[in-house]
Parts: structure tokens; sequence; C-alpha cells
């Protein structure tokens, strides 16, 4: 069976049929092209023909166009439209002009810099010029680094990279900025949240070291469709954006199926297993010869779809060596190998992780099978993407798990498909980022009197760092005073830098794992049943100081829970709007002081309760922003118990589906319940960016929280289950019983219809 | 308290004080006092003054036992054998900078600075040692311009690891003041990578104060940690109090002494490594190397015969010296020494394969290039048996050698046969 005709043969079944909630046609759409304009160098025209491009599409013909006029873009258009050229040829137009032009590409992994590296050379060989593009990060070899300095046209680099090994050693590529011409910066939309704010700080650092350079080079931002590529890539660059987002690629007809995998105990509210599900269809795509991905969303998912999917495959006519794993890790020549397997046809099937969502190209493919919502409308699209023909029919299955964002997602194919994706959110001044940037841009050239970095209170903060002993304040200019690396300090991809290791004793020490420090009081504890790739361990001791938690392999029957208490103080209200039954909704500063108290040992299977323990841990202070809203005192027939269950279950569906709203990871945001808050004095809902000094989360769920509630009240009525599941309020044993009921019953207060 | 609420702190307690800042930088008087204090006198640029300390050191001065004067006597043989570099032959000591550098920190990057830069040279008999100091921030770019004249006047610098640290980070130092680099025009021998090539092998250590007290036997007292200078240099900025930085100056100076000190002793050793002092043991072996290296093989060979019996270095000494034999065609000398790696089992691998090769190809002595061939693949064998790793080319490699052999042999006595 062709795909097309397996299409028709699910559109038939039953079985499937009930399980579909949306099976979405999207129609074809036809190339637009563009003839090369006349400014293109011929060499360039020569290579492109000689790769079988004669005509450039609408959206290449237009980024071409405005990045020559000086203008800095951003282009959003579906995977595999050939958005490579939107930026490969203006800069690769400009070096023919000037040999001495230069040119940075920032890409977010170093997987996806290694294969645009690959590309973009075949291109130049092709053209037979002698136009140096290196890739320069962590591995490039110290022998190599003088080369590149000097005569590298392209420097293909992350933002890690640019930060710790450019930027603060920006003497030695004086070449690189006096003549850079153009910045290309891929994947705009992975850079969101605290990377993304780290970013936007990292790329203020480079427009310095620009101007000292007498350079001014024009950003080009490439990124997938989100909501607001034009204000993230402005917030990132710092520089106005020409918008380019009309693809002029053709594509083929393409089926998105949302499929809900069968009840199986519907008290429980407990469904067959999405990874299981999502196994069967990929093998009846696989058996029947369609190339097909398959995305889970662990790495140890990937491992055990793949050990199920080989298995399957041990006796059809492929075979199980045509079902190949790709996880995070994997080299160029690795992908280059499934690539050519893919091509011809010795390869059916890759299982994979998120790591595929970006640009890489492993070529066309029939279908993709998403087990599990992949967190966000635009990472659903991506993936889905990955299947897709330039002309031939397609095929896209959402395998929905039972999370509770999973269930609304696949519930609601309406809000799916008709909003727009989710926005991008960075916020560069946040105050813990914008200074730690600071100090390394006054490593990197001393401050002037009346410069600004990002934000008007420069001065303020860079006399604060004078009294920090950190600057020295003289002659007009704010010298860096400190015998250290400021850059080597700050990691722009994770929250702090302060993580603890876990390290596995049961025979030669080793680390097995990582845990962030926020989350170290309640999983690494002594004691505590710390789980990793299904293995039970046991914490032995916590080194607090060092940061490491020793762990030892036992087999134990229960796992434990810690107590936190969260304490929230409310520091300053930015805003406030009040609403009815003398309630209100604000966002403002907080103080989130959290102590784990004690731990409990719960037995699996029967969550009975078979001990506890006391947890001796110093408290953690985090100063954040937060989003927060009291409900009403009274409300009719509530008792006090159902108002603290009600708080509990609304709390809980409300930091499981913001997710979906922000882009952010679920761990991004946390929620605290008070059922008579000090500062509000009635029961109030606070949720709180989980970093320090917030990343503008918050301050999102405060502009939408109606849109928030009204979903969670949704979320609460479609659930089958009887009195709270995993998929809505949680589980009963957590929240107590009733609180469907009474979290209805306070959306109910708070909103007015 | 967390940085927004330091910030706040601060904010608030600013307004209640003053709102411009504390001028940072030092008046005249200021200037002067500290200037006296260090013994030194201020220098007038266009870029405003800075202090300068200056000691001379006369004629016949001795540093670590060793007279400053006696560099300027070292042959351009030497110095080129010591910058193992040919260019460097015309290296006149008269016309150099000894150059030195102390700085806010040790990690490197443009935001560190030189705030001390020493720099001594030969003034007719005497040694001038000045010391460009910036008493803070804002003096850095009349000190680079008092250096960029001072260096204006020689043709080559002299530094330990000055190639890795002073002079790139002196060169990013004139490049942010958007100064020329005076730097780009001058030779440069760095001694790290002269000691480094020398001693190597005996000494474990090659920093400049392990080299003092292994050639000079010299301790330094009360010296200045190099990791706590970036800490007393600040500290002086914030109180302004110069005293600390005496020990500093003093240790700059040192160094440089100890630069000219230690190139002199680097002559003895290269200029005869016999007699001198400063060389003995395992630095026969790299020395051996380094005349190699520069094609002067009489005096390789001396060397690596004299390091034949120093442990550490034998076996390299018996394998270096009879490739060397061997790349001058003295044939005889480097079959004896491999006869004798093959008894003593010195790279036994590498002596029966040398053999082997000599045999067959000088010799034409096929029954001895056999002989040692099936040796060497005995050898790959049982290594490949008792340690269970084995390199599958090696041993391909050695078997066609042996093939190849056995096949001229009989072609030999084919030939042979035939004339009978």
């Amino acid at each position: 069976m062709n795909l097309e005709q397996l299409l028709v043969k699910l559109k038939n079944s039953d079985r499937f049929k009930r399980c579909v909630t949306r099976w979405e046609v999207i129609p074809p759409k036809t190339a637009e092209y563009e003839p090369f304009p006349d400014y293109l160098d011929k060499r360039l025209i020569f290579a492109l023909n000689k790769k079988g491009i004669h005509s450039l599409y609408s959206h290449q013909a237009r980024a071409l166009e405005e990045v020559t006029k000086g203008n800095c873009v951003v282009v959003v258009t579906p995977t595999a439209s050939g958005k490579t050229l939107c930026y490969n040829l203006p800069v690769l137009n400009a070096i023919m002009q000037d040999k001495n032009s230069r040119a940075i590409y920032l890409f977010p992994t170093k997987a996806l810099s290694q294969d645009q590296v690959a590309e973009l050379m075949e291109t130049v060989e092709t053209m037979g010029e002698d136009i140096k593009t290196f890739t320069y990060d962590g591995d490039t070899p110290p022998s190599a680094r003088v080369a590149i300095r000097k005569d590298g046209h392209i420097v293909v680099t992350n933002p890690d990279m640019l930060h710790t090994g450019i930027l603060p050693h920006h003497t030695k590529w004086i070449k690189l900025f006096s003549n850079l011409k153009y910045v290309v910066i891929d994947e705009v939309h992975t850079y969101r949240g605290v990377f993304g704010s780290h970013t936007a700080n990292v790329i203020r650092r480079l427009h310095r070291i620009c101007r000292f350079y007498g350079s001014n080079p024009v950003f080009i931002c490439c990124s997938a469709t989100i909501a607001n590529p034009k204000e993230l890539a402005e917030k990132l660059t710092g520089r106005q954006m020409v918008l380019i987002d009309r693809s002029g690629a053709p594509s083929g007809e393409k089926n998105v199926i949302f499929y809900n995998p069968p009840v199986v105990n519907r008290q429980l509210g407990i469904r067959k297993s999405s990874l299981l599900e999502a196994k069967d269809l990929a093998l009846e795509f696989l058996k029947n010869g369609i190339k097909t991905i398959v995305f889970a969303r662990s790495r140890l998912g990937v491992e055990v779809m793949l050990t199920y999917l080989k298995e399957g495959m041990k006796n059809a006519l492929y075979g199980s060596d045509s079902i190949r794993g790709y996880r995070g890790g994997y080299l160029p020549r690795e992908r280059r190998e499934i690539e050519k397997g893919l091509r011809e046809n010795r390869i059916l099937g890759v299982v994979s992780t998120n790591a595929l969502e970006l640009g890489i190209d492993i070529g066309g493919l029939d279908a993709s099978i998403i087990t599990g919502y992949p967190g966000s409308i635009a990472s659903t699209w991506q993936q889905a993407g990955r299947a897709g023909r330039r002309s031939s029919v397609s095929a896209s299955i959402l395998v929905a798990s039972s999370s509770p964002l999973d269930q609304y997602i696949i519930n609601h194919p309406d809000y799916f498909f008709g909003s727009p994706p989710e926005s991008g959110l960075i916020n560069p001044d946040n105050l813990y980022i914008l200074v730690s940037h600071i100090k390394c841009a006054a490593f990197e050239l001393p401050f002037e009197d009346g410069e600004k970095f990002g934000v008007e209170t420069t001065e303020e903060i860079l006399s604060f760092l004078e009294s920090e002993k950190i600057l020295r304040h003289v002659g007009g200019r704010w010298h860096w005073m400190a015998d250290a690396f400021p850059a080597e300090e700050i990691s722009l991809r994770s929250a702090s830098t302060e993580n603890f290791v876990v390290v596995d004793i049961t025979e030669e020490p080793r680390v097995i794992g990582e845990v962030d420090r926020v989350s170290a009081p309640m999983l690494i504890h002594e004691e505590a049943i710390y789980i990793h790739g299904g293995q039970q361990y046991q914490v032995e001791k916590l080194d607090y100081e060092e940061k490491k938690a020793y762990v030892r392999k036992v087999d134990v029957d229960y796992y434990t829970d810690a107590n936190l208490a969260v304490e929230i103080k409310v520091l300053d209200v930015l805003k406030e709007q009040p609403r009815r039954e003398d309630t209100a909704r604000y966002f403002g500063e907080v103080l989130v002081t959290s102590l784990a108290t004690m731990f409990k040992k719960i037995k699996f299977f029967t969550h009975e309760n078979v001990g506890s323990g006391p947890i001796h841990l110093p408290p953690e202070e985090m100063h954040t922003t937060a989003f927060w809203f009291t409900v009403p005192e009274t409300i009719c027939g509530l008792t006090a118990e159902d108002l603290r269950s009600g708080l509990a279950g609304l709390c809980n569906v409300l930091v499981n589906i913001a997710p979906l709203y922000l882009m952010c990871d679920p761990r991004d945001i946390r929620g605290v319940i008070q059922v008579r808050s000090p500062f509000t004095r009635k029961p109030t809902i606070f949720i709180y960016d989980a970093y320090p000094g917030g990343v503008g989360f918050a301050e999102r769920l405060y502009q939408m929280d109606v849109q928030l509630l009204k979903a969670a009240r949704q979320i609460i009525l479609e659930c089958g289950c009887d009195d709270g599941c995993p998929s809505c309020v949680g589980p009963l044993e957590e929240v107590g019983p009733g609180s469907k009921a009474s979290a209805l019953k306070l959306i109910q207060g708070v909103l007015s219809d | 308290m967390n940085l927004s609420e330091k910030l706040k702190v601060f904010v608030a307690g600013k307004d209640k004080k003053d709102s411009c800042y504390p001028a940072a930088g030092e008046d005249s008087d200021e200037l002067n006092r500290i200037s006296r204090v260090l013994g030194g006198e201020l220098l007038v640029t266009p870029y405003g003054r800075h202090i300068a300390v200056e000691r001379v050191f006369e004629g016949h001065f001795c540093h670590a036992g060793v007279m400053l004067r006696s560099v300027l006597e070292i042959s351009p043989e030497i110095i080129k054998l010591a910058a193992k570099n040919t260019d460097f032959a015309e290296l006149d000591f008269k016309k150099t900078a000894f150059i030195d550098t102390e700085t806010t920190g040790l990690a490197g990057g443009s935001g560190t600075y030189a705030f001390l830069i020493g720099i001594g040279y030969f003034e007719g008999d005497s040694f001038k040692l000045v010391q460009y100091f910036m008493s803070d921030f804002d003096r850095e770019p009349a000190v680079l311009h008092s250096l960029r004249d001072l260096l204006g006047n020689f043709r080559s610098v002299v530094s330990f690891n000055g190639k890795a640290y002073d002079i790139p980070l002196l060169s990013a130092r004139f490049l942010i003041n958007r100064m020329g680099n005076p730097l780009e025009s001058l030779a440069h021998l760095d001694l790290l990578h002269t000691a480094r090539r020398i001693f190597r092998e005996r000494l474990q250590s090659v920093s400049l104060s392990s080299l003092e007290q292994s050639l000079f036997y010299m301790a330094r007292e009360d010296d200045v940690p190099g990791f706590e200078i970036p800490s007393i240099y600040f500290k002086y900025l914030r109180e302004k109090d110069p005293l600390p930085l005496k020990p500093v100056l003093h240790h700059n100076r040192m160094d440089i002494l100890s630069l000219v000190s230690l190139l002199v002793k680097i002559g003895q050793a290269l200029g005869d490594p016999f007699q001198s002092d400063a060389c003995c043991g395992q630095d026969y072996y790299c020395l051996g190397r380094l005349y190699e290296d520069m094609g002067m093989f009489k005096e390789s060979i001396e060397c690596y015969r004299r390091a034949l019996d120093v442990p550490g270095v034998r076996d390299r000494a018996y394998r270096q010296l009879s490739l060397l034999y061997k790349r001058m065609g003295r044939w005889d000398e480097a079959e004896k020494i491999w006869i004798q790696m093959a008894r003593e089992g010195i790279y036994l691998l590498f002596a029966l394969l040398e053999l082997s090769k000599f045999y067959e190809h000088r010799k034409r002595d096929y029954e001895n290039a056999a002989r040692t061939a099936r040796q060497a693949l005995e050898l790959v064998y049982s290594k490949k048996r008792l340690l269970g790793e084995h390199d599958r080319t090696e041993i391909e490699e050695i078997k066609r050698r042996l093939n190849r052999i056995l096949s001229k042999m009989l072609k030999v006595r084919g030939d042979q046969i035939k004339i009978i």
C-alpha cells in the first residue's frame, strides 16, 4: 500500500476513527518563483544552476533584495522551503563583491552548525571560489583557531562560544569585527526564555564591539512559525526587522491527524499508553514501506520506541536494520549516512527526540508520528513539518498522552488549528541577566560615561558594580577591576550555573545526572529515592556545599515525596486590576522562600504511606516575578476544606496548561496557593517564574488570565474522571476530595460569564 | 539580600548622599606623592603624565652570580641556537629590550591590563631598567605612549613566556587604545621556549623561579607570589597607598634581571655544554636534538653519546643517535648501535626493523635481513599474545617485508645457480 491507500484504509477503520479527534487536510500549494536579480554574482548563479536551481522562491528573492538594501530581515517559512539560501545568497554575494567582507553565523546547537558548514562548503566549492567557512566552537583545535581568526570569511559558531570565546578576546578578531557585514541567526524561535534573554545581551555586547571597530552588520534571522517572529527578532538583536513570512515554496497535500488513545480506566482517567499506540501506528506505516519519523519526548522514550520498532520489523520485508535512532550527540557523518540511507531506501524509519525539530536536513519523509504533545503549537508544527514533500501527499499523527496539556490539545483541535502559535518571550532586561552581561561588556571594553547598555539605568548598575568592587570609575570610564574572567561564570543555557550532580557510588563513582538547584531539596535530600533511567537509587549523602549527591542502587517498593513549604512574599505590585466581587489580579515582584521540611515514603500502586523522615536543608530564596489573583472568600456551599482543595486543584490545572500559551518548559513556572494570603487577605493563587528575576512568563499570564481560566474550566468540565485525575486537577490523593467541583466554583466566582 | 534589593538600597543610599561619582583619578599632588613613595619620577606625554621608576646597574653588576654585561658577548652562532632560528643571528643585545609585565589578571582576555611594564636595556656599559607604572586606569594611554616611544629604540625584545602572554596582552592594549603597535616590528626571543627545549627532560618545571633555583641556586626572599599581584594592585587603586606595591616593583625588576642572567647561562650551555655548569644529565639528550635540528651534527653526536648512560633519556638517545648516523650515511656506526639496542632490548622492534632494512637494502645480506625480520615478527606476535593488543597493519607490513626478502633471496640463489 502506498500512503494514499493507507490513509483511505485508516479512514475506514472503526477502531482508528473512534480515536481520531480531528483529521485536517491542508491542500497543496504551488510554487512562486522569481528570476535571479541582475546584481547577483554570475559565479554564484553558475553554482546554483549546477545544483539544479534556476530561479528563486519568492521569499528567497525578497530576503536577498531587503538584505542587499541594508535592511535586517526575519524570514519565517516552513521546514524544507529553502531558507538557508535566504542568508547564504546575500552573504556569498557580498563576499564575492568584496573579499574582505566577513559574516558570523549563529546556530543554537553544534550539530546544526556542522550541517550548515557542510552545505555552505559544497556551494562554495561548486563556485570554485576561495571563500573560507569555518566552525568555531569548543571542538575547534587551538592550531586551527589562529587561521580562523585571520582568514575565515564566514565564522559559524553558537551564542555560547561568541559569549566566552570570541567577544572577550575581540582584539584577536580584529579582521572579523572590522569587516563584519552580516550576522545570521538561524532558528530564532529557539532563543526564548532564559537562553534568549542571555543571547539578546550577548548581541548587545556584539554591537558594542562592532561599534568599536567601526562596523554595523545587517542581521538576517530565520525562524519557525511563531506568533511574534518580528518582535522576538527585534528584541533579540535590538534592530528593526523586515518580516518575510510568505513562503514561495511548493508543498504537497498534508494530513494532520489528532489521535487520542482509547480509555482503559475511566474512573482514574487512564488511557492506553501513547508510546504503544504510536508504535502500532508507526509499524503500520513502516511495514508498507512508507518513510516515517517517530518523535519521542525523551531520550529514554527514543530507546524504548526504537527497541519496539526493531522488534516489530524483524519479520517484515525491510528488516529491523531499516530503523535508526537519532538523538542529540549524533555526528554529522552518521546523519549523512542516515540521510543517504533514506534516499536509497535502505532506511525507512527514524526515531528521534526533538533534536530533529530544528532545521537539520535529513531529506524528505512521508509520515511523522508524534508521541505526546511536544509542548507547544510551534514545536508540533515543526515536527509535523518533518513529513512533507514538495509534490506528494504526507501525513502527521499526533498521539496524545494522558497529561492535562495533551488532553486539552487533543480534545480542542480548534484551539490548535485556529490559534496562532505561541510567542517567543524574552526579557533581556532581567536584572540578573543584564547585570552579568554588563560585567562581561565592561571586561571587553570600558564603559564610557553616558553609554547605555539596553536600559536607561545603565549608569546606576555600573555605579553599583563599582560599589561591589568589580568596576572602577575613573577618567569618565568604567574599567574592569577584578582578577576574573566574567564570561566563564555565566552559562547562557541554564537558569543558574549551580546544578547539583548526582554521583552513583554503587561501583566506581560516576556521575549519572544533574538536578537544578531549586529542585535539589525535593529530589536528592538524604534518603530520597532518586529514579534515573528506570533504576532506583537511594541518596546516601548530600554534600550541599559541594553540590554533590552520592547515591547507591537499590530495589525498593516505594518512592519518596518531599513536602515543600513554599512561602511567597509580595515585594512590589507592578500591575493590578480589580474584578468582580472584590477580587483582583496582580503582577509584581515576589520573594519565594522554599523549604523542604520532611519526606514521605509512598508504596507503589497502593500509594500507602509507609514511613517518613525529616529533611535538614537550608531554605532557598528567590526573587522573581509573579502573577497572582484572588478568589471570593465566601462562595456558597464551600467549606474551608473544599476551598483548599479547590485552590490546589485549580492551581495544578493552571500551571499545567500555562506552558501552552507561554511556549516554555513546564518547569519554567511554578504555582503556590494561599488560603488566606497575608498580602491580599483573600484566598490567592500565585504563579511565578522559576528563574531569579523573572523572564516574562508571569507578565504574559497576567495579560491573558481570563483566557487561561476559561481553558482550565473547559479541561475540568470535559475530563471524564470522577473526582480528579492527572489529566485535570491532579490525583485525588494529592488535592483531596471534591477538588474538581470546588475548582469550578472558584473559576465561576472570578469570571463574569 | 538579592540583587535587585541590593541595587535598590544602593540607589536609595546614593540619593541621600551625593549623586555624583567620587573622582577616582589622582590629582597632581597625589601623583607626586605616589611617585615619591615608589622612588619614581613623572613622565609627560601628550596623553598626560605617568610615573616611571628608573634604576641603573653599573658596569660589573652581577645578578645571581652572573655579570649582566656578559650577555653582550654571546656570539651570533649561539643566539641562533637559543632562538632555534637562523634569522636571529643578527640579533644585537645592545638593541634589545628585556621585557616583563605585571597585570591585573591571569586569565587573559581584553579586560586584563598591564599596570606595570618593565623594560631593561644596555646603555653603554650599564644596564638600565625602567618601569612604567599605570597609577590608575586613565593613565594607560600615557603609559602606552611612553612604551611606544621607548620601544622605538630597539630591534628586538627578550621575554619569558612573552609569546603567549605579555606581548599579545600589550598588543591588545595598544589596539583597545587605538594606538599603533610597536611590538609588531620587533624580533622576539622567548626564553621560556629556549629553556623548555634544553631543560625539559631534567627539570620538573621550567618556570622562571624554578630555573633560578636549579641554575643559579637562587631563592628569592620575601618575594610576592604572582597570583597575589592583581589583588595588591586593586587594593592600591582603592586606597591609593603605594607602599604595598614596592615589593611588586621589586619582583618585576628581579624578573628582568633574571632574564638577562638566564640568557647568559643558556649561552654558556649552548656554547660549551660539557664545561658549562648550567647543564648536565638529561639536558644532553635535549641539546643533541637541538644541535641536530640546527644541522650541527658533530655537536649533536657528542651530546647523544653523553646521554647514552643517562637514565630517562637513554633509550631515546640510542634511537636518535642511530637515526642520525643513518641520516649521515655512517652505516657501520649505526649498525653497531642497532645491534647493541637489539641486545639490550632498547626499542627492540625498531632496532630489528632498522637492522633488517639495513641488511636488505645496504648490505644485500638477505640471510641476516630475514633473520632480523623474523625476530621482529615474533616480537609482534608475542606482544599480541601477551597483551591481547595488536596492530594488524604492523603485522602485515612485517610479513610483506619478510616475503620480499625471501623472494630476493631465492632470486639470488637462482642467479647463482644459473651462473654455475
